[in-house]
């Protein structure tokens, strides 16, 4: 962009400048004590100039929007002609009440449906009447035992007109929003949703095994993507996770290297298989956060893009360019928020919706202000949305393409990014992927590291977290909390119990010891699974069908060293 | 010497959230208390068998799924049974205002929502 004798006359006048004006300027006025470094430990320079990207090219470096590295963007046009999609998860109480709430955010302008489940279903995949899910059922979350709940969840919504995404790790609720679409007489190649599948992040993110050791858990995933890639081309099987790992307490960087080394190790095992890259890779979607460093969070989001589009070009050797683009929907980070002066977190969450866009983001869920202490009420739901409106709708911010690109700092910080991820990410290759840097607990140890870090610095005011360490005031009332009636777990209890009463049992039974041969016999494992839930085996009966001993040995493994690495 | 303080800490429930109650661990380790880690997605009969075999001198317990009122009577009956109804108990974590009192009365000692001090929770644990 400079050429170079520019470059050394700008860098001589630069240390005039400073000799004859900058410290002059610092020692008369000083500067405000704090630690000035990116949430990721960059060092951040007063000022930054030409001088700190040198060598910038424009092509190699940034390019057009829709062409490689695909810096700018993964479309040609941006936000003017296809905007980003507003997305609000939602899933709560039982299928009945979690249906109003879809219904009401589709009238509200949303422009598909995003489904969280609660604990028991997505974290433990254990049925409501599972001793271990009291108190737990609906709480969080939508619970999904069998079939008849994904009837309810979408009793009168259009699953193709209205796109679901279902956030679950856990494969069986895909299954059964499967086996409602053919019941429905809708051709599965028809559905253009989204499944989260990301397994690999359940291990250390939610340090929980409902799936064998990583290793052994691949088998089942690349059945599924398999399934998925052959019967329902639209459908986006796996949504990789970076989010996960920020919201437990990553930085920038480690979030980029950890999702995307998550997607390489993926990519090795669907090609391992037999599978195409075109066959999967442009079908992949991925999943971040975004934190509170404004500028690193926007050059956060055009390095992945950047980073992937050259690990999938130049690693994997894809020729089709939509197998190299980044799809990425965004969340902003609930650790965030907090709970004190909780009206402060609708400021934050507008920077950080902000800062997602101005990072060209595909699709983005706002958090709601009160996330920190219950889920979102009506209200708070709407406050999101609305936030989203005004930055499209009232800002300008959304009006031009990738609108810092050649800002001096957000490019420098960029490259930053980007090699630092580089990095890490060579340090899991080194490791042998993913499934070896959990195993060998090394992810588990560099997240902890981060999260004391990040809290010593709170915890001694070197961090600011308004309200919270600093600016504080008692508050007799907080907002109003959005709280799931326990009668609804006695609700849900009874349905399963109803249908459980009604099913034919000998046809359960049938169907999950096909599961059985299925996983026996190496057959692909998501024909038998779908017939199972079409027959209302219940969600914990089809896993345990699935994985069985292989899980509960394993689950022992992970709580053993969870214990011992937390201390 | 004076018998270091033993801290029993555990998450009950299916949340993963153990941020909190790692830093909690880690900062009564530093100041001098000997914490026996329950770790997450621990029971009721699991923690009240493990502050028995540990004769520890607290028990703190973190919450972050709305189950505190369900789990924490749970508990506080378990350890009277058990021979434990005088032990110290603490919770922290998601906890509405509102629940507070609720706590207090099943018997807890004291709660600290998010957003506590560390140095608060610290200085109440140690004393």
């Amino acid at each position: 962009m400079f050429d170079k004798e520019s470059i050394i006359s700008l860098a001589e006048k630069q240390i005039e400048w400073v000799e004859k004006r900058e410290r002059k300027a610092l020692e008369k006025l000083g500067e405000r004590e704090a630690k000035f470094e990116t949430h990721s430990q960059i060092p951040v320079k007063r000022l930054y100039t030409p001088n700190d990207i040198e060598g910038f090219d424009y092509e190699r470096d940034v390019g057009f929007p829709g062409e490689y590295p695909f810096t700018r963007g993964i479309y040609p046009v941006g936000y003017r002609s296809r905007t980003w999609q507003a997305r609000q998860v939602c899933g709560f109480a039982t299928p009945e009440e979690t249906n109003e709430r879809l219904k009401y955010l589709i009238e509200m302008g949303e422009a598909g449906v995003t489904v969280v489940f609660d604990l028991p279903t997505n974290n433990h995949a254990i049925d409501s009447d599972n001793p271990l899910a009291e108190g737990q059922v609906g709480m969080n979350g939508l619970p999904v035992d069998t079939l008849q709940d994904m009837e309810d969840t979408f009793d009168g919504i259009d699953i193709v007109k209205y796109p679901v995404t279902l956030i679950a790790r856990c494969p069986i609720p895909l299954f059964m929003l499967i086996a409602l679409a053919e019941k429905r007489g809708i051709e599965l190649s028809k559905l253009r949703g989204t499944s989260q599948l990301d397994f690999l992040t359940s291990y250390v993110a939610n340090k929980q095994a409902i799936f064998p050791a990583p290793r052994e858990a691949f088998r089942y995933f690349v059945d599924i993507i398999e399934y998925l890639a052959r019967n329902m081309p639209n459908w986006n099987p796996m949504a990789i996770g970076g989010y996960a790992h920020r919201d437990s307490g990553t930085d920038a960087v480690q979030e980029m290297a950890f999702m995307l080394s998550g997607a390489i190790s993926y990519t090795e095992a669907f090609l391992e298989r037999g599978l195409k890259l075109e066959e999967f890779a442009p079908k992949f979607t991925f999943f971040m956060g975004c934190h509170n460093n404004f500028f690193e969070e926007i050059a956060k989001f055009r390095a992945t893009r950047k980073l992937w589009a050259k690990i999938i070009k130049e690693r994997f050797g894809a020729k089709d360019p939509r197998a190299m683009l980044l799809r990425l929907h965004v969340q902003t980070d609930g650790n965030t928020l907090t709970a004190e002066q909780a009206l402060n977190n609708i400021t934050r969450v507008a920077i950080q919706s902000m800062a997602s866009l101005l990072g060209g983001v595909s699709s983005l869920h706002s958090d709601s202000y009160d996330e920190a202490i219950c889920i979102p009420t009506e209200e708070s739901a709407m406050i999101s949305l609305r936030t989203q409106q005004i930055l499209l709708e009232e800002t300008g911010i959304a009006d031009t393409m990738d609108p810092l690109a050649g800002s001096y700092y957000v490019e420098w910080l960029t490259n930053q990014l980007e090699e630092k991820a580089s990095k890490l990410i060579e340090k899991i290759d080194g490791m042998g992927g993913m499934p070896e840097a959990i195993e060998n607990g090394w992810l588990q140890q560099q997240m902890d590291e981060s999260v004391n870090r990040y809290w010593d610095a709170i915890r001694k005011g070197e961090r600011t977290v308004v309200g919270l360490n600093k600016y504080r005031v008692e508050e007799k009332i907080r907002v109003k909390a959005f709280k799931v009636d326990p009668a609804y777990e006695k609700k849900q209890l009874s349905r399963l119990k109803a249908v459980k009463e009604k099913r034919n049992g000998e046809k359960v039974r049938e169907s999950l010891s096909r599961i059985q041969e299925a996983v026996k016999n190496n057959e692909n494992i998501v024909p038998s699974s779908i017939e199972a839930v079409k027959a209302y085996a219940t969600l914990e009966e089809v896993m345990d069908a699935l994985f069985g001993d292989k899980v509960k040995s394993y689950r022992e493994v992970i709580r053993t060293r969870h214990r011992q690495i937390a201390l | 010497m004076e018998k270091r303080k033993r801290i029993l800490l555990a998450k009950p429930g299916l949340d993963a959230h153990d941020m909190g109650i790692k830093l909690i661990a880690r900062a009564l380790k530093d100041a001098g208390a000997e914490i026996v880690y329950g770790g997450i997605y621990v029971t009721p009969e699991e923690i009240t068998k493990t502050a028995v075999e540990e004769d520890v001198d607290m028990l703190g317990l973190s919450f972050h799924s709305s189950t505190h009122l369900v789990t924490v009577p749970k508990i506080m009956k378990l350890l009277k049974e058990k021979g434990r109804g005088d032990l110290t108990v603490v919770v922290g974590g998601c906890i509405p205002l509102e629940d507070i009192q609720v706590l207090k009365k099943m018997g807890v000692r004291e709660t600290f929502g998010s957003g506590s001090p560390l140095d608060d929770i610290i200085d109440f644990m140690m004393i």
